[in-house]
C-alpha cells in the first residue's frame, strides 16, 4: 500500500496515495475536474491546459495543470476559485476560436466533451470575431476512420495511443501554433489493427467512423451490453441500435477482458449483421432447386428424414460450431446424443486440435509473465486486442518473447525468432529441452525421468545443424528460457492441428514442464467459442464439461439428467465426418453455423444422404442443402459464450432477427419436439418403460433454461446463472479439468514434402474474404488480395516474376494464383492465408490442417 | 492523401553520411540530420524520409510533423534561391507591400511558389529580425535592407 497522504481542495480534507494525480483523486471526492488530453490508460502530457487548478506554492497561488500534478502533503488545492475558473474558461475560449459550428450535424454531438464543458466552464461568448481557420474536414487517413482537423483540440490523445499501445506512431503533429492539425504521414494510412480506439477517445468529433458517420444522433441509441464474437477473446462491447438496426459497436470497459479496447474488425466489421444477402426464410430442395418454404415444412421435412437415418445413427453426423453460443451447441449435441443415438458431433478446429482443453491460463497473466514464448501464433493477425497486452508487457515490463515460427511474424520485432521447416517443430522443442537439461536445476526437476532424458539426447544431437539454425539464436533462446521465472507459453491452430499436432504440443508441454510451468501453457483458438463448444461437449469422445465417453459415473448422471441413453461408442471427428461422407456414408448431416465446402469439402458433401444447414448466409454449404434454416445472428438472440480464458460471458439480444430467421437454441427445440418419441411420451395409453430409457421432453421457453440446465450438467459451470454471469462474465478455473502432465516421449511426425518442393502454410489474417468480415463495405480495400505469398530467394530459384499467375499444386488440389514476394515467408515454404477469395488455400489443403507439400510452376 | 511522385535524384554516398553521423543521436539528432541533409538537395523526399526515419528511428509521421513545423524545412521542391520577404509590422510600416508586389511582378509567381526555370521560391515572413533595415528580405542567406521597388529590380537583374 502507498503512504497515504492529506491535502485540500476547496477547503475539503483529501486523502490520497501520494504520487496520485490530482485529477484522479479530485475525482473520486466527486470534483470532476474537465480533461481533454488527459486519459485514464495514456500517460500524463498536460497539453490542453484544460485541468487548470490553483495551488498554494512558495511563490503564492499559481496555476496548475492537475493532470500532471501529483498529490502531497499538505498540498492546497482550489478548484472553485475565481481564477481558477477564469484560467478555464479562457482556455475553452482559445479552443473555440477556430472550432467550427458543426455541432448539428457532427457525429459527436450530444456526447462531446467540448459541448458538455463549454456548456458548464466556459463564458458563453468570445471575444474573437475574425475568420475561423479553415483545414482538412473530410480526410480519410484510413479505410476505418475519417478526420476533421476542424474539430481537433491537440489533445494528443490518438497519437498517444497508437505510440503508448499499438507502438505504431503512425499518426504526428503538424504545423505549430493555432495551424497544429493531426496528421498521417503523407501515402501511409493507419494500419494499426486496433486503430478504432482513437474514434473513442477523441474527445471531440474530429476522428468518426467512416462505417457510421451520419447514420445516428447518440441521444437516439438503446445500448445493449454484449460481446465480440469476432475472435476468441470476446472484448466487451455496447451495441447501439436504433430502430432495429444495429449503428455502431463501442469498446465496454472490462478489465479482466479487453480493458477498453477493441480491435477494428470487432468495432467496424458488423455489415454483416444486417446485410441484404442475411437468409430471412427456411428454404427446400424441391425438383433440384432450393425453393422458399415455411417453418412447418422445414421442420417436417428435416425430422421425416432424420427419423428414418436415425435407425443407422453411425451414418448420421452433425457439426457445430465454435462461432454460436453455448445454448445452441448444448443443445445440437444433446439432441444427437440423446434422440439420433449418435456421438458423431464435432466443430472445425474442435477434436482434431491437440488441446488440453482449457485454453489460455487468464489473460491477467499478460500482465505477470516475464517471457512470453508464441509457438505458430501470429496475435497481431488473429487475436488483436490480446497483441496489446503483449506489447505492452514488452515495452513496460520489459517482458522477453521467443517466436517459433515459420513464418516472420509482426510480433517477431519483440524477440527472437526461431524458424523451423515444418515437421521440425518438435526436433526444436526438444533441442531447446535437451539443452535446458544441461542446468542442474532443470535437471533436478526432471528428476526421476532418467529414460525421457536419455531418449531425449538420443534424439536430439547438434540440433542446429539439423535445423539450419544459428547458434547464437539457439543459445539466445535457451538463454532466455533459463533465465525466465515466469514464462508463458502460447500455442495456435496453426500447430495445433493436424497430423503433427499432437507431438507438437507434446514437445512444448515438455519444454514448459521442464521449467515448472506447466500450468502456464496455454491454447490461443481462432474462434468465439471454441473454449464453449469444448465445453459443451460438441466432441465425438466428450461429453458436456468434456467428460470422457469412459467416464461411467459421469454417464450415468447425465442419462439420469437427459434421460434415455447416451451412446457408448466415440464418434467421427469432423476430419472423419467429411471422409466418409466422400465415402458415401453418411445419410444424414446437420451443419449448424458452419461451412465445410468452403473448405474445398463440397465433392464429399455432396455425396451425404441428406444435409441440413442452419446459418446467416446461403454459404456454400448451404447451397447444397436439402434443407436450409435461416438461424439469427448472436445479437438477434440471448446467448452466452467462453472465451479463452474460460470466461463465460453473456451476449444479449439487441435486436430483432430479419424475417423469420430464428435462432438455433429454438430450431433445435422445435426439432426435438417433433421427435416421434415425444408423442409417444405423452401418449398417456403407452406402456410403462423402464426408467431412464426415455429421453425427456425438451420444454426449454427461453436460452436462459437451457443454461440453467447447463449449469446442472456441465460441472464447471455449475451455479451459473444468466444473472449471475453479471456484465463481467465468469471464469471457470482451469484446475477444474486437471491436467496429469509429465514428461512424454514425442515421436517425430513424419512429415514428407514427397516429390513437392514446398511446404504450403495457411493461416488466417485479420481481414479476409469471409461473409462476416467482406459485408462490411468499408472494410473491402483491406481484404487481402488472393496471392501465392513467397520469398525471394526462392522466386530467383524458380525463376518466377512478381505478378505472375502461377499454378500452385498440392497433393489436394491446384489452383492459380498470382505470385507476391514476402520475405517473411522463410525459403522452402509458400503462404496463402485463409479465407481469401475464391478459397485458394481451402482448395489446396482440402480440409486438412496445414502444412501440406506444395509446388509451383508457371502458367504454360 | 496524394504522395509526391517526383523522386529527387541524389548522390546517395553523401547523404549516408550525414545519415551515419547522426543515426546514434536517435531522434536528438533528427533536426541537424534534415537541415544537413537539405542543405545538400534543396527539399526532403519522401525517401529521404524513410531513410532518416528508419535510420534514427523516429515515425515517420513524426519525421514529416518536424518538417511542418520549421518553416525553413520543406517537402516539397523548391527553387535554387528561397526568397523570403518580412511583412511584419516594421517592415509593412515601411512598405513592405510594395516590395513583394515587385516582387511578385519581376518573377511572375505569387507567393509560395516558384518560378518555372526552378531559380526562385518567393515566400512571405513574419519578422526575421532584421527591423532596423525593414523593409527587407532574405535570398537565400543574404539579407537585403532598406527595399524599394528598384533595388528588387537590380537584385533579380532584370534591368
Ligand atoms: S466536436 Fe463537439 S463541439 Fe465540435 S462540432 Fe462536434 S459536437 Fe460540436
Ligand atoms: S484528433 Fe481527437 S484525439 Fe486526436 S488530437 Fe485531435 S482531438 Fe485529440
Ligand atoms: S487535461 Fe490536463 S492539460 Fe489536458
Ligand atoms: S518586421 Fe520585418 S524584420 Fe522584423
Amino acid at each position: 500500500m502507498a503512504d497515504m497522504v492529506k491535502f485540500t481542495i476547496d477547503g475539503k480534507e483529501v486523502e490520497a496515495p501520494a504520487g496520485e494525480l490530482l485529477v484522479d483523486a479530485a475525482k473520486r471526492i466527486g470534483i470532476n475536474i474537465p480533461v481533454f488530453c488527459s486519459h485514464p490508460k495514456l500517460d500524463p502530457l498536460g497539453a490542453c491546459r484544460m485541468c487548470l487548478v490553483e495551488v498554494e506554492g512558495r511563490r503564492g497561488r499559481q496555476l496548475v495543470t492537475s493532470c500532471t500534478t501529483p498529490v502531497s502533503e499538505g498540498l492546497v488545492v482550489y478548484y472553485d476559485s475565481e481564477r481558477a475558473r477564469a484560467a478555464r474558461a479562457g482556455t475553452l475560449e482559445l479552443l473555440l476560436i477556430n472550432h467550427p459550428l458543426d455541432c448539428p450535424i457532427c457525429d459527436k454531438g450530444g456526447e462531446c466533451p467540448l459541448q458538455d464543458q463549454a456548456m458548464e466552464h466556459g463564458n458563453g461568448e468570445s471575444h474573437f470575431v475574425e475568420e475561423k481557420h479553415h483545414k482538412n474536414k473530410r480526410y480519410p487517413i484510413s479505410d476505418w476512420i475519417m478526420l476533421d482537423q476542424e474539430r481537433c483540440v491537440v489533445c494528443w490523445r490518438c497519437i498517444r495511443y497508437l505510440d503508448e499501445w499499438e507502438d505504431k506512431p503512425q499518426l504526428g503533429l503538424y504545423h505549430r501554433g493555432g495551424e497544429t492539425v493531426i496528421d498521417i504521414a503523407p501515402g501511409h494510412p493507419l494500419d494499426a489493427k486496433t486503430s478504432g480506439n482513437i474514434v473513442e477517445m477523441c474527445p471531440v468529433g474530429a476522428l468518426t467512423s467512416r462505417v457510421s458517420r451520419f447514420s445516428y444522433r447518440p441521444w437516439e441509441l438503446s445500448h445493449t451490453d454484449s460481446l465480440c464474437t469476432h475472435c476468441a477473446l470476446g472484448c466487451n462491447v455496447r451495441v447501439d441500435t436504433r430502430l432495429n438496426q444495429v449503428k455502431r459497436l463501442l469498446a465496454r470497459e472490462n478489465p479482466a477482458v479487453n480493458d477498453q479496447w477493441l480491435c477494428d474488425k470487432g468495432r467496424f466489421a458488423f455489415g454483416y449483421m444486417q446485410h441484404e444477402s442475411r437468409l430471412t426464410q427456411p428454404l427446400l430442395r424441391k425438383n433440384g432447386t432450393l425453393q422458399p418454404a415455411s417453418w412447418e415444412e422445414a421442420l417436417d421435412a428435416v425430422t421425416a428424414k432424420l427419423v428414418e437415418a436415425s435407425k443407422q445413427p453411425q451414418r448420421v453426423a452433425a457439426i457445430g460450431s465454435a462461432k454460436v453460443s453455448n445454448e445452441a451447441n448444448y443443445l445440437l449435441q444433446k439432441f444427437f446424443r440423446q434422440y439420433v443415438h449418435s456421438n458423431n458431433i464435432d466443430f472445425r478446429h474442435g477434436s482434431d486440435i491437440a488441446t488440453a482443453g482449457r485454453g489460455i491460463p487468464s489473460i491477467a497473466e499478460f500482465e505477470k509473465a516475464d517471457l512470453f514464448v508464441l509457438f505458430g501464433v501470429d496475435m497481431a493477425e488473429n487475436i488483436p486486442v490480446l497483441d496489446l497486452f503483449l506489447k505492452r508487457a514488452v515495452n513496460r515490463r520489459h517482458a522477453k518473447v521467443l517466436l517459433i515460427n515459420s513464418r516472420r511474424v509482426e510480433d517477431s520485432r519483440y524477440g527472437t525468432l526461431l524458424q523451423p521447416a515444418p515437421g521440425e517443430e518438435v526436433l526444436l522443442l526438444n533441442g531447446l529441452s535437451a539443452a535446458l537439461l544441461k542446468d542442474e536445476a532443470i535437471a533436478k526437476r526432471a528428476g526421476r525421468l532418467s529414460g525421457y532424458k536419455a531418449w531425449l539426447a538420443d534424439m536430439v544431437s547438434e540440433p542446429t545443424a539439423k535445423l539450419n539454425l544459428s547458434e547464437s539464436d539457439f543459445g539466445g533462446a535457451v538463454a532466455m528460457l533459463r533465465r525466465a521465472q515466469r514464462p508463458l507459453f502460447l500455442y495456435g491452430e496453426a500447430v495445433a492441428g493436424g497430423k503433427s499436432g499432437a507431438a507438437n504440443v507434446t514437445a512444448l508441454t515438455n519444454l514448459a514442464l521442464l521449467l515448472g510451468a506447466v500450468d502456464r501453457v496455454g491454447y490461443l483458438p481462432y474462434d468465439a467459442n471454441a473454449q464453449g463448444a469444448r465445453d459443451m461437449g460438441v466432441l465425438p469422445d466428450r461429453l458436456p464439461g468434456q467428460i470422457v465417453l469412459s467416464d461411467a459415473s459421469a454417464v450415468s448422471r447425465l442419462q439420469r439428467q437427459w434421460g434415455g441413453t447416451v451412446p457408448a461408442e466415440p464418434g467421427l471427428t469432423y476430419l472423419g465426418m467429411l471422409q466418409a461422407a466422400a465415402q458415401g456414408e453418411l445419410d444424414f448431416l446437420y451443419v449448424m453455423g458452419s461451412d465445410p465446402a468452403a473448405e474445398g469439402m463440397s465433392e464429399a458433401l455432396q455425396k451425404v444422404g441428406f444435409l441440413v444447414v442452419s446459418d446467416l448466409f446461403l454459404t456454400e454449404t448451404a447451397k447444397l442443402a436439402d434443407v436450409v434454416l435461416p438461424a439469427a445472428d448472436y445479437v438477434e438472440s440471448d446467448g452466452t459464450f467462453t472465451n479463452l480464458e474460460r470466461r463465460v460471458q453473456r451476449a444479449p439480444k439487441a435486436v430483432r432477427a430479419p424475417g423469420r430467421a430464428a435462432p438455433d437454441w429454438l430450431i433445435l427445440t422445435h426439432l426435438a419436439q417433433r421427435w416421434p418419441v415425444v408423442e409417444e411420451i405423452k401418449d398417456p395409453k403407452r406402456k410403462k418403460r423402464g426408467h431412464g430409457r426415455t429421453p425427456n421432453i425438451w420444454s426449454y421457453a427461453s436460452p436462459q433454461d437451457v443454461l440453467q440446465e447447463i449449469a446442472r450438467v456441465v460441472p464447471m459451470y455449475a451455479g451459473l446463472t444468466w444473472d449471475a454471469l453479471g456484465d463481467a462474465g465468469q471464469q471457470w478455473p482451469a484446475e477444474a479439468l486437471p491436467l496429469r502432465p509429465r514428461l512424454q516421449s514425442v515421436t517425430l511426425p513424419t512429415l514428407s514434402r514427397r516429390s513437392f518442393t514446398h511446404w504450403l502454410i495457411a493461416e488466417r489474417v485479420l481481414y479476409d474474404a469471409g461473409q462476416l468480415f467482406a459485408t462490411t463495405e468499408q472494410g473491402h480495400n483491406l481484404i487481402m488480395a488472393p496471392a501465392v505469398h513467397i520469398n525471394s530467394h526462392d522466386l530467383a530459384t524458380a525463376s518466377l516474376a512478381v505478378g505472375q499467375e502461377i499454378q500452385v499444386t498440392s497433393p489436394h488440389g491446384s489452383v492459380r494464383l498470382p505470385l507476391l514476394v514476402d520475405e517473411n515467408v522463410s525459403p522452402g515454404t509458400l503462404f496463402v492465408p485463409l479465407g481469401l477469395a475464391g478459397a485458394p488455400a481451402e482448395q489446396l489443403l482440402d480440409g486438412q490442417y496445414g502444412p501440406v507439400p506444395a509446388r509451383i510452376e508457371a502458367v504454360a | 492523401m496524394t504522395e509526391t511522385t517526383e523522386t529527387f535524384t541524389y548522390d546517395y554516398p553523401a547523404i549516408e553520411a550525414i545519415v551515419t553521423r547522426h543515426e546514434a543521436k536517435g531522434r536528438a539528432g533528427l533536426l541537424p540530420c534534415l537541415q544537413e541533409i537539405q542543405a545538400f538537395t534543396g527539399w526532403l523526399t519522401p525517401d529521404i524520409c524513410q531513410l532518416v526515419g528508419r535510420r534514427l528511428d523516429v515515425p515517420l509521421a513524426d519525421i514529416y510533423g518536424v518538417i511542418d513545423f520549421y518553416t525553413l524545412l520543406y517537402r516539397e521542391p523548391v527553387g535554387k534561391t528561397i526568397i523570403r520577404v518580412c511583412d511584419d509590422m516594421a517592415c509593412y510600416l515601411n512598405g513592405s507591400e510594395e516590395v513583394l508586389s515587385s516582387f511578385k511582378k519581376w518573377l511572375g509567381i505569387g507567393p509560395g511558389e516558384t518560378t518555372p526555370d526552378g531559380k526562385y521560391t518567393l515566400e512571405v515572413h513574419p519578422c526575421l529580425g532584421y527591423c532596423d533595415l525593414a523593409p527587407m528580405a532574405m535570398m537565400g542567406d543574404d539579407v537585403h535592407g532598406h527595399l524599394t521597388p528598384d533595388k528588387v529590380a537590380d537584385l533579380l537583374e532584370v534591368k
